[in-house]
């Protein structure tokens, strides 16, 4: 009875550190703080991977964290379309072009230009990894200067809490590896890395004008 | 240990775990799922559009829309040629999120390039050529 009580105060300790995040560089808000956008434009990402389908999912995965931090976030489909319609449906041209001409032409304050750095498993005989990596770049639409820029690693292995049998555990492992194997699913770990990308203190965005912070969390970024 | 204090015991992290993530601003319903599925299997289109109305109604109710999704659901219409349909949905957009007026003015011109109903204004006087 007592090293039950133990191990779930233990547990809820180990809950309570869990939304405490890593200790990392402050960024420099200068020129984001000069800009304050109210809008982001999301164009299509840059894959550096050899999955040629992560660019796609990864785009499916990060207007709601964007948004959520308070601005106005362009339509990611209709915006994708409308650049293939204009000659831009690699997106390393869009990364290349002018962020002041595609500020223009869609009347956005800033471009979140994305890259995918990693986006792979690791096949492994008891449990595959996942993992993702990407970096990010805002820049101006007025000036094309880069206003904020940060990188996201994150990685996950199945767990398999069979309690103690280790029997049961091999199987679990065997199973969910197969799992993995046949269709590795990324999207719940772009997910996290892009929520975490956003919301980290003094590394994400501040709040935009559609949040309550708004102006308000100079001492947080 | 009674049942209610293990249920106590479980519901306590839980509540922790969800302490962490902020309540959201706007209701997303089955958009990035469905951006996911068309990514992967184009004939998941209809659904996709089916999606976007199901969650623009749930989001107007809760007054939660997100941006962005009045003009997904109308280029949706306009790729299905539901031109005038297109245009309300692109002028919701524009009205609720003033952010997107120029994209949304360009959406609109090309949903509804026909001045079949409105009267042509009158054309301006051809310059004079002079011999």
């Amino acid at each position: 009875m007592k090293i039950r009580a133990l191990l779930i105060l233990g547990a809820l300790l180990a809950l309570g550190t869990a939304c405490k995040p890593p200790e990392v560089k402050p960024s420099d808000y200068t020129k984001f703080r000069a800009e304050n956008p109210k809008s982001i434009l999301i164009v299509p990402v840059v894959n550096r991977t050899v999955d040629v389908t992560a660019p796609d999912y990864f785009l499916s995965t990060v207007s709601r964290p964007v948004a959520e931090r308070g601005f106005y976030v362009y339509p990611v489909y209709l915006v994708k379309r409308i650049l293939e319609d204009d000659g831009l449906a690699d997106a390393n041209l869009v990364h290349q072009a002018d962020p002041k001409r595609l500020g223009a032409l869609f009347g956005a304050d800033t471009i979140l230009y994305v890259t995918i750095d990693r986006w792979d498993a690791k096949y492994a005989v008891l449990a595959t990894t996942v993992e993702v990596e990407f970096r990010y770049s805002l820049k101006s639409g007025k000036t094309g200067e880069e206003i904020w820029n940060s990188k996201e690693y994150f990685q996950y292995t199945p767990n398999n809490n069979s309690g103690g049998n280790p029997l049961a555990a091999l199987v679990a492992a065997a199973v969910s590896a197969a799992i993995t194997k046949a269709a590795p699913n990324y999207v719940p770990l772009a997910q996290m890395a892009n929520a975490a990308a956003v919301n980290r203190l003094h590394r994400g965005l501040p709040a935009g004008p559609y949040h309550t912070q708004f102006l308000k969390d100079q001492g947080d970024f | 240990m009674r049942k209610p204090t293990r249920l106590l015991l479980l519901a306590v992290p839980a509540l922790l775990w969800t302490a962490c993530k902020p309540p959201e601003m706007y209701h997303w319903g089955k958009y990035e799922d469905s951006l996911y599925k068309i990514a992967k299997d184009p004939t998941a289109m209809d659904r996709y559009g089916e999606n976007l109305i199901v969650q623009i109604n749930a989001a107007e109710g809760l007054n939660k829309v997100p941006p962005g999704i009045y003009a997904e659901y109308g280029y949706f219409l306009l790729a299905r040629k539901r031109g005038e349909e297109a245009v309300v949905f692109f002028r919701k957009e524009k009205e609720r999120w003033p952010e997107s007026a120029v994209l949304m003015d360009r959406m609109i011109a090309s949903a509804a390039p026909k001045p079949a109903e409105a009267p042509k204004p009158a054309p301006a006087p051809a310059p004079e050529v002079k011999p």
